[in-house]
Order: structure tokens, then C-alpha cells, then sequence
């Protein structure tokens, strides 16, 4: 077991490799760098030689492989550098930002998981019922609603309307707990509609799939229930192709954060991705991509040692 | 002669609501006794068998007939009192040893479940049980199999399983479909000792599905041969291995090898039927078996023989049963 964890996070560090450099690469074609939104900022005409000195002290004087070789030798001492806007250590912007993302996506996927585990399994069990319809229906508008739209129609009618939730902004849980939960259930709710969309499809699917095989039929030949039997002899069969979609919906997840914390105000590290790139702070953005690409990493080795322990059948790991 | 144990009668199954698979499909087992089921693969053997305890796939349902079980029409009763026959008075073993048990539960549970359910022992009490209904099944290393899951045992260990969970309750009634078709000759004959030993000792009741006429004259007291989804024949097992009166049962009876030995594979010995059995869809009206048969004629084309006494309690369905004895000798 840990001898296949070294190896499979041996077998990250090309992705990680690649992912820095088309961040690293990617950024700098973007147009206009922090220099240049300095100077439209400033009140003042500034000199030509004003801005060579600041692109001397920023960095970025030097030819592009050259940063990322500094860049790159930076982070390998555990270094990951200075905020261009705020010149505060990258690290210290992160960490406080984690949290909230970290609460959010987690909301998001309890929430449907909840709701898209039983819808499958039902609608796989009863075809054609009621409850297969509400699923269908159910990732219908899950797969076709964006974000914004969902975020904006709560605010107005869940907070403006009704006044029951407050529509903007994060409150740690170590501050006020249930404070912190009214602010997390929109931003999470938000979130979860795609995810539930894709996971109501997948759980039908591999619901269905598990309620084929012969030992179901000798599930109901032993007298067990139609409850009992999608419970006890087809939940876990069918949970783990679920597991594994869930693992990678972290990319989901954090794709989706970048959305709900702008339209829900949210300090969280998407909205921090968007305001580092709109801010062309580099070592913000470097840092963060290289973060989330080591964290879906990360889940998916997760999800195998999951998977492992589930199955009783795949002890070759 | 003792009540029957399961009485089936006038069954009829449909799948699609269009094709016959089954069409009036009458026999009874009496407790002690094992009936066997036979015919060519597709010929509607699981099928009747999953019939009796209503578990048919989606697409098949039961149109018309009645089975009997405690004086109680399985067909007619509903659901909530049918699942407390099913497992516990009436049990099923299935042909697919290596899928029929779940991969993900281990062995002990899936034993201790039925008792469980039916008994409502407790946990300990169940898994005390299940232990030795597996060491009455012949499993070595009982504890270890017990925590273990499926893929660790062999098929023959599993059909042991199945044999074990379908004893749990000591049901009145097994129905076995083609319980030994997947495992090696030597692990056929030790998986229907096991049966025979458990019905001496319970006088259970089996119906016991196969295609394979070494084991029908091992096993049986009684045969009911089926060709398309009807019975063609029915009789004591030696009056049917010497006077078989159906020409199909007599085809089936030629193929088998001289010896009487069952070691040769069923599918080489049904080739020596001429002709295949029909298609769902197009099912000859009439004698089912007639294209394939060297005594039909005009009458076989036209209309089902009705079932005609033939011997003691040997009946069959077929239009020319004398002439065949008359060709025989
Ligand atoms: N799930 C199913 N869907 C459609 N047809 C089926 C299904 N199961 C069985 N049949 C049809 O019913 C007939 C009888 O099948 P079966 O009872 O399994 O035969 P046997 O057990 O005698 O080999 C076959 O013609 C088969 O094609
Ligand atoms: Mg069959």
C-alpha cells in the first residue's frame, strides 16, 4: 500500500511539471503585465527608466526560461515568493483562503451526494417511475443552469425575498459556527447543481448495471426485500465506480469555486485566482494552479486507496 | 401417495406479452422426492423454475395458471408473503456459481442473511449457524471462509456456499437450475451427493433442472421432459430410461453415451436430434416438435396432442407414442 503511494505520486510530478510550465508560459502571453498596470494607475508620467528599474525588481527584466528556472528553484526550497500587489508572502495570502473553498466544495459534495445516491439508485431500481423522471429532470437543469444564474435567482429570491440567508460573504466556523453555515448552504447549493447532475446520471448508471448480475436475483431469492436488497447487495457494488467519479470532480469543484466566490463574494481561493489574474500577480496565480493541480492529484490517489479498501477483490495493491 | 410438496399447474409464461416460453406447464414434486426438469437449453426450464417464485426478469411474466404451495397459489399471494417463502421454505440454487453470490459481502454474511431474515436470530446466532451448515457442506477451513469473500473459493466451494445458504432454513422445497453444469464431472457427482444426503436427512422436496441424462438417472424419481415451453413427457425415472414414449425423449435418451456414463459434454450429444429448437417468434402451430420429428404427420401439424396415459404414471403428448414403441423393437 504505501509502496503504491510513493509510486503513484512519483508518476505526478511530470503532470505537475507540465502544469507549471503552461501556467507559468500562459500567463506572461496574457497581455500587459503588473508593471504596466502600475504605471496606468500612476498619477504621475513616469520615465522609461523608472519602469526598466521596476521590471528589474519585479523579475522580469530577465528572458522567460530564466524566470521559470528561478521560479522553479524558489519553490524547490519551499519557497513560493512575494505577492506583486500586496508583497506579502504567497503562502500567507493562500492559507486563509483555503477555508472557505475547502467548506464550500465539501457542502457542495455532501449535498449531492445525498440527494443524486438515492435518486440513482431508485431510478435504476424503478424505471420509468416517478422518481426516475425527477432524476432525469433533476439533471436536466443541473447540467444546463450555469452558476451564475443559480447563485443570482437565490440571492434574490432566498436572501432579497425571504431574508433567510445572508447573500454574500464567509464567516469561519471557528468564529461563529452557525453563522458560518448559513453563509456556506447558497455558495454550496450552487455548486452542487452540476455535480448532482453528473452524479444522479452516473448512479442510475451503475445502479442499473449492479442490478443485472445474478446475485441480485439471489438476493430476492433469499427472501430480502427490494429495500434490503439495493441496500445491502447493491449499494457498495454500485458505490464504487461512484467513488471514483466523486474524486474527480474536485477539478469540478474548484472550476466551479472560481464562479460561486465571485457571485457570492466569498474569500475563497477561486476568487482569489480570478482577482491574481486580473491583478497579473504571477507568483499568486503560479502558486495557486500548481496548489489545486497537486490537490486533484492528490484525490485521485485517494480515491484508488479508497477503492482498495472497499473491494476485497483488488488486494494486489 | 403423499400430498405434493409444490403443485404446478396450467402454467403459462409470456415474455414481451407476445411469445409463449411456457404454455401450460402441469407437475408436482412430493416431499423426498426429486423431479428432474429436462430438455435442450432454451426450452424453458429456468424460466418455470423462476416462475415459481416470481422471479422472472422484467420482460417475462406469468399470464395464466397456478402453483401450489401449504394449500397457498404463489401466484396469487401478495409480494410481503411471498418473500417469507422465498429462502425459507422454498429455496433456489442458481447455474452461475461464480456470479450468484455477491463479490463485496463475505461469505459468512451472505449465509447468515437468510437466517437472519427468517429466523430473526441475531447476528452471533446466525453466524454460529452458517458456520456449520458450511462444514455440513463440506468446506475446509470453516472460520477463514466464513470472513472471506466469494473470489478466494473455487466453483465447486461456491455452488458449496449456495447449497449451505439454501439450506439455512431447511426449506420444504429446492429448486436447483442446472446446479453442476458450470463445475467438473468429479465436483457434480460431490455437489448432488450432498443434495441427495441433505433430503434424506430432511426429506426436502427438489426439482432439479439439467440437460445432462447422467444425472437425471442418478438422481431422479420422476422426469418431466419439456420441448418449446411444454411438457412432452412425464415418468417414474426407470420406466422413462426403458420406455421412453416421446420421440424427443427418445432422441435425447439416444444421444446419451453408451456406457450411461455422464462424462461427455451436453452440447455434442443434443446434436444428434436432428434440426434446432424454434425460435420464440415462430413456433410451429401444432406438435412443437413435429419438423424435427420422423413420425409426424398431418395431425402433428395441426393440433397439440393432448397428454394420453402410456404406462403407470407415464403420460406423454404425442400423436404416434405407440408406433414409436413398435419401431424400437
Ligand atoms: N431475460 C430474457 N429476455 C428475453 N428472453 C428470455 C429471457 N430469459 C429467457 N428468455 C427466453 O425464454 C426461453 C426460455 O429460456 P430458459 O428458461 O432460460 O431456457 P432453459 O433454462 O431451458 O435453457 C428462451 O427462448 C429464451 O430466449
Ligand atoms: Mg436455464
Amino acid at each position: 500500500m504505501f509502496a503504491f503511494a510513493v509510486r503513484r505520486t512519483a508518476a505526478a510530478i511530470p503532470v505537475l511539471v507540465m502544469v507549471s510550465l503552461i501556467v507559468f508560459f500562459l500567463m506572461r502571453l496574457l497581455p500587459g503585465d503588473i508593471i504596466d498596470l502600475i504605471v496606468s494607475q500612476a498619477q504621475v508620467d513616469v520615465s522609461e527608466e523608472m519602469i526598466a528599474e521596476l521590471r528589474r525588481q519585479y523579475g522580469l527584466d530577465k528572458p522567460v526560461y530564466v524566470q521559470y528556472y528561478v521560479w522553479v528553484r524558489q519553490i524547490l526550497a519551499g519557497d513560493f515568493g512575494l505577492s506583486f500587489r500586496s508583497h506579502q508572502p504567497v503562502i500567507e495570502i493562500i492559507l486563509p483562503r483555503l477555508m472557505p473553498t475547502f467548506q464550500i466544495g465539501l457542502a457542495a459534495l455532501f449535498f449531492s451526494s445525498l440527494v443524486a445516491i438515492p435518486l440513482g439508485a431508485i431510478s435504476a431500481a424503478r424505471p420509468n417511475s416517478i422518481w426516475d423522471r425527477i432524476g432525469a429532470f433533476g439533471t436536466f437543469i443541473g447540467a444546463s443552469m450555469p452558476y451564475f444564474l443559480v447563485g443570482g435567482l437565490l440571492i434574490y429570491f432566498v436572501s432579497l425575498q425571504l431574508g433567510l440567508l445572508p447573500p454574500s460573504g464567509f464567516v469561519s466556523p471557528t468564529d461563529d459556527l452557525t453563522d458560518s453555515i448559513r453563509h456556506t448552504i447558497m455558495p454550496a447549493i450552487t455548486l452542487a447543481l452540476s455535480l448532482t447532475a453528473i452524479l444522479i446520471r452516473q448512479a442510475r448508471a451503475s445502479f442499473s448495471d449492479v442490478l443485472q448480475h445474478p446475485y441480485i436475483r439471489t438476493a430476492y431469492a433469499k427472501g430480502l426485500s427490494e429495500t434490503r436488497v439495493v441496500v445491502q447487495h447493491a449499494m457498495k457494488n454500485a458505490l464504487l465506480p461512484i467513488v471514483t467519479i466523486l474524486g474527480l470532480q474536485l477539478g469540478v469543484i474548484l472550476s466551479g469555486a472560481v464562479v460561486t466566490e465571485t457571485v457570492f463574494a466569498v474569500p475563497g481561493i477561486g476568487r482569489l485566482l480570478v482577482d491574481s489574474i486580473l491583478g497579473r500577480d504571477y507568483p499568486i496565480v503560479q502558486a495557486l494552479v500548481l496548489l489545486i493541480a497537486a490537490a486533484v492529484v492528490l484525490a485521485t490517489l485517494l480515491v484508488d486507496i479508497v477503492y482498495g479498501v472497499l473491494d476485497p477483490r483488488s488486494s494486489r495493491m | 401417495m403423499t400430498a405434493a410438496a409444490l403443485k404446478i399447474r396450467g402454467l403459462c409464461v409470456q415474455i414481451d406479452g407476445r411469445f409463449d416460453v411456457v404454455k401450460n406447464l402441469s407437475f408436482s414434486v412430493c416431499p423426498g422426492e426429486t423431479v428432474c426438469l429436462v430438455g435442450e437449453s432454451g426450452c424453458g426450464k429456468s424460466i418455470s423454475a423462476l416462475s415459481i417464485l416470481r422471479l422472472l426478469p422484467p420482460v417475462a411474466r406469468s399470464v395464466a395458471g397456478e402453483i401450489y404451495f401449504n394449500g397457498q397459489n404463489l401466484l396469487g399471494l401478495p409480494e410481503s408473503e411471498l418473500r417469507r417463502i422465498r429462502g425459507n421454505d422454498i429455496a433456489m440454487i442458481f447455474q452461475e456459481p461464480m456470479s450468484s453470490l455477491n463479490p463485496l459481502r463475505t461469505i459468512g454474511f451472505q449465509i447468515a442473511e437468510v437466517m437472519m431474515l427468517h429466523m430473526g436470530w441475531s447476528r452471533a446466532a446466525a453466524w454460529a449457524r452458517a458456520a456449520e451448515l458450511l462444514e455440513i457442506v463440506r468446506i475446509p477451513d470453516v472460520p477463514q471462509v466464513l470472513d472471506g469473500y466469494p473470489h478466494q473459493l473455487s466453483g465447486g466451494m461456491r455452488q458449496r456456499v449456495m447449497l449451505a445458504m439454501a439450506l439455512a432454513c431447511k426449506p420444504a422445497v429446492i429448486l436447483a437450475d442446472e446446479p453442476t453444469t458450470a463445475l467438473d464431472v468429479t465436483i457434480q457427482a460431490q455437489i448432488t451427493g450432498l443434495l441427495a444426503e441433505m433430503q434424506q436427512k430432511f426429506g426436502t422436496a427438489i426439482v432439479l433442472i439439467t440437460h445432462d441424462m447422467g444425472l437425471v438417472a442418478e438422481n431422479a424419481d420422476r422426469v418431466v421432459v419439456m420441448y418449446a415451453g411444454r411438457k412432452v413427457e412425464e415418468a417414474p425415472v426407470q420406466e422413462f430410461f426403458q420406455h421412453p414414449a416421446h420421440p424427443y425423449s427418445r432422441g435425447l435418451l439416444n444421444s446419451l453415451p453408451q456406457l450411461g456414463a455422464a462424462n461427455s459434454c451436453g452440447q455434442e450429444r443434443l446434436k444428434e436430434i436432428p434440426g434446432m429448437v424454434p425460435a420464440l417468434g415462430d413456433l410451429p402451430s401444432g406438435c412443437p416438435f413435429f419438423p424435427r420429428c420422423e413420425h409426424s404427420d398431418g395431425i402433428c401439424r395441426e393440433q397439440f396432442p393432448s397428454y394420453e396415459s402410456v404406462g403407470i404414471d407415464h403420460i406423454a403428448a404425442c400423436w404416434h407414442p405407440r408406433a414409436m414403441e413398435e419401431n424400437q423393437q
